[in-house]
């Protein structure tokens, strides 16, 4: 709705400052979409496919030509910029979906899940260029899953389940919900369940959300974790391993919100 | 929050004041740049000519389907038909105003000796029988010793020449033949052609002369002639299949929405990728009509060709529409390329395309019917009177408004996004 392409059931609401049931045309102008589809001619070339878009947007010709050089060698597509779409990797078509969003230099840019199924390469050359974009003050609305994407890319972050906001802010405030401290996580090597073993823990005050992952496996948050993990060994009396600390991540607060089961 | 309500619509209200100044000062812009519709078009024809498969389709399938016709003509054409004559119209007889002919003067004679000259030597061998044979004629006709049976009335040339018509009647041929369309078509539109000429020559007030008249052209119409004009709109209906698929794959991969989150309207994106499928279409028709014409396929050599494309102009738009409405309801490029079948064998087979003479009893339902019958006219009889051909025109293009009206709309309304 937000882009355009679907009417609101009710209600409107404003993309920067213009409605969008009454100002379709001038947001159109503004803004610049990365479908998560490829919606690439695969025909035309990487050059030809960010040229239409530049066209539609009536950029002039020295201008859009400029631009799409400069883009194209961020993506690191110079060297096939004039090859057909079709005989790119999934990953280049990828980078050239995200050129086609941009190249008019929106003000408001939204992606829609830009690094899926991607390399870890291609993912970060994505990423960076994403980046890049925030530090030229564009407002950048990203859609993803990937919550390590959300947690490193976005300053604001909405969490949305079956349509219904359900969290909202930066992402330090929506990891401090989840409580201070560090997230601990590991497994009983010994003949004794996760169950025996959580009373004794529970006992140190420095820990708090004490819980079993499954029959070997324990979860806890601590304070000041690292320096104290010697502390939680010694309580336990039983060997431990694949020891794990973390600090909270937004995946937790996606959990915390939404809960384990499975989502539509 | 009553501030805040306020903020919004003071913001709405001077938003509401730069659209209208961007879009005045877009306007006069507008005017100095190449139109979306031109880039989008080009984009369009690019996309579609660089795929190898479809621009091998959109070449090779003009050349086989005429030269596939033109092989299955050539077994038919070259055919001379034996035709019996029974004249009637032997006696003499007076004028209207008392003065005695005889039957010297019989046009009749002429009629035959017309269907006798040289231009209709390759169709027609002409044979004079008694009118007393009458059943043993009817009879050989029945066991296909012969192809026609043409039966003058006695009073043919008086009917020609008098002045009252209305009252006397026209003069009548009686006309049978074997049970093969091609033939009896032929006999009857030769015999109709020749009797108004000669009924035009002499109520000139001169004597009866014979002379054809120049738009009148009675070649030999070989089964190839007569099936080219068919072929052209048979092979336009593949255009059905083109849109559907080409809308429904922008629909499928996400281009068109893609496209629509740009400036431009959702009906430009319509007419750039139709503009597109016309300029091959007609590409493909016009090379089909090359073809075939080196290949001798006869078009009067007065044709009117403005004429020609507008009819085919007609259907391709027409056909246009039909791609446009199927796109709506499909959802996806496969569903496309199996429910078009379902249009295009219809609008062929049932429209008479492929049924020369002997066309199914609904066939004037379909507007391929009336598109046929126009362009058949038109090329190889060069009968531009809107008298005739008007009717066909009409319907075809009430047909392809409406067609076109309700595929935009519906598409726009299926695929639901803001205008």
């Amino acid at each position: 709705m937000l882009t355009t392409i679907l009417p609101p059931t009710s209600g409107t609401a404003l993309v920067g400052g213009y409605d969008i049931r009454r100002h379709t045309r001038r947001i159109r102008e503004l803004i610049g979409v990365c479908p998560q589809e490829l919606s690439i001619y695969g025909n035309l070339t990487a050059r030809e496919n960010i040229y239409l878009i530049a066209k539609m947007h009536k950029m002039k010709k020295r201008d859009y030509r400029e631009r799409t050089d400069e883009l194209l060698g961020k993506m690191g597509l110079t060297n096939r910029a004039d090859d057909k779409v079709r005989k790119y990797s999934f990953g280049m078509r990828r980078r050239v979906n995200v050129l086609m969003a941009v190249v008019h230099d929106p003000e408001i840019i939204f992606f829609d899940e830009p690094s899926t199924s991607l390399d870890p390469q291609s993912r970060r050359v994505v990423w960076d260029f994403i980046k890049d974009f925030q530090h030229k003050s564009r407002t950048i609305i990203l859609t993803t899953h990937n919550m390590e994407e959300a947690d490193d890319l976005s300053e604001y972050v909405v969490i949305i389940d079956h349509g219904r906001v359900i969290a909202s802010g930066t992402t330090e405030e929506l990891k401090g919900t989840l409580g201070a401290g560090d997230i601990i996580t590991f497994k009983i090597d010994s003949f004794m369940h996760s169950q025996d073993v959580i009373p004794r823990i529970k006992r140190l005050d420095f820990v708090d959300n004490v819980r079993s992952i499954d029959d070997k496996t324990i979860e806890l948050r601590a304070m000041d974790g690292l320096r104290r993990i010697s502390e939680i060994i010694d309580s336990v009396h039983i060997k431990m391993q694949d020891i794990s600390i973390r600090t909270n991540s937004l995946e937790d607060v996606f959990i915390s919100q939404t809960g384990r089961s499975l989502r539509d | 929050m009553k501030d805040y309500d306020q903020f919004e619509r003071d913001l709405v209200y001077q938003k509401d004041q730069d659209e209208t100044f961007i879009y005045e000062k877009e306007r006069h812009l507008s005017l100095f740049r190449k139109p979306r519709i031109i880039h989008l078009t080009s984009n369009h024809l690019k996309n579609m000519l660089r795929d190898r498969i479809q621009l091998i389709f959109i070449i090779a399938f003009p050349i086989i389907i005429i030269l596939l016709w033109s092989m299955q003509a050539q077994s038919i054409s070259g055919v001379t038909y034996d035709i019996h004559i029974i004249n009637n119209d032997i006696v003499g007889f007076e004028d209207d105003a008392g003065s005695s002919y005889s039957a010297n003067y019989s046009l009749s004679l002429l009629f035959i000796d017309l269907l006798q000259e040289e231009q209709f030597q390759d169709l027609f061998s002409i044979t004079i029988v008694n009118i007393t044979d009458y059943a043993n004629q009817m009879q050989l006709l029945n066991n296909e010793a012969y192809h026609g049976l043409l039966v003058i009335e006695s009073q043919f040339t008086e009917k020609i020449l008098s002045d009252y018509t209305h009252i006397y009647g026209n003069p009548e041929v009686q006309i049978t033949t074997i049970n093969d369309p091609l033939v009896s078509k032929l006999l009857t539109e030769t015999t109709t052609q020749l009797i108004n000429s000669i009924s035009i020559g002499a109520n000139s007030g001169k004597n009866p002369e014979l002379v054809l008249q120049d738009e009148a052209y009675f070649g030999s119409l070989s089964y190839f002639d007569i099936f080219l004009p068919a072929i052209l709109i048979g092979a336009i209906l593949m255009c059905i299949s083109q849109v559907a698929t080409h809308f429904a794959a922008e629909k499928e991969n996400g281009t068109m929405r893609r496209l629509s989150t740009t400036a431009v309207s959702r009906n430009q994106i319509l007419i750039s990728g139709a503009i597109a499928q016309f300029i091959i279409t007609t590409f493909q028709i016009t090379l089909m009509i090359t073809i075939g014409m080196f290949l001798g396929a006869f078009i009067h050599p007065e044709a009117n060709w403005v004429l020609i494309y507008l009819i085919l102009i007609l259907v391709t738009t027409s056909s246009l529409g039909l791609g446009l409405l199927l796109a709506s309801f499909v959802k996806s490029y496969n569903q496309a390329g199996i429910f078009v079948w379902f249009v295009i064998l219809p609008l062929q087979f049932l429209g008479g395309l492929y049924t020369y003479g002997n066309e199914f009893a609904y066939a004037y339902l379909f507007p391929t019917y009336w598109a046929l019958h126009a362009l058949r006219l038109v090329m190889l009889y060069n009968i531009t009177s809107w008298d005739i051909i008007g009717k066909d025109i009409l319907f075809l293009l009430i047909f392809t408004i409406v067609v076109t009206v309700i595929g935009v709309i519906l598409f726009n309304r299926k695929t639901a996004i803001l205008a």
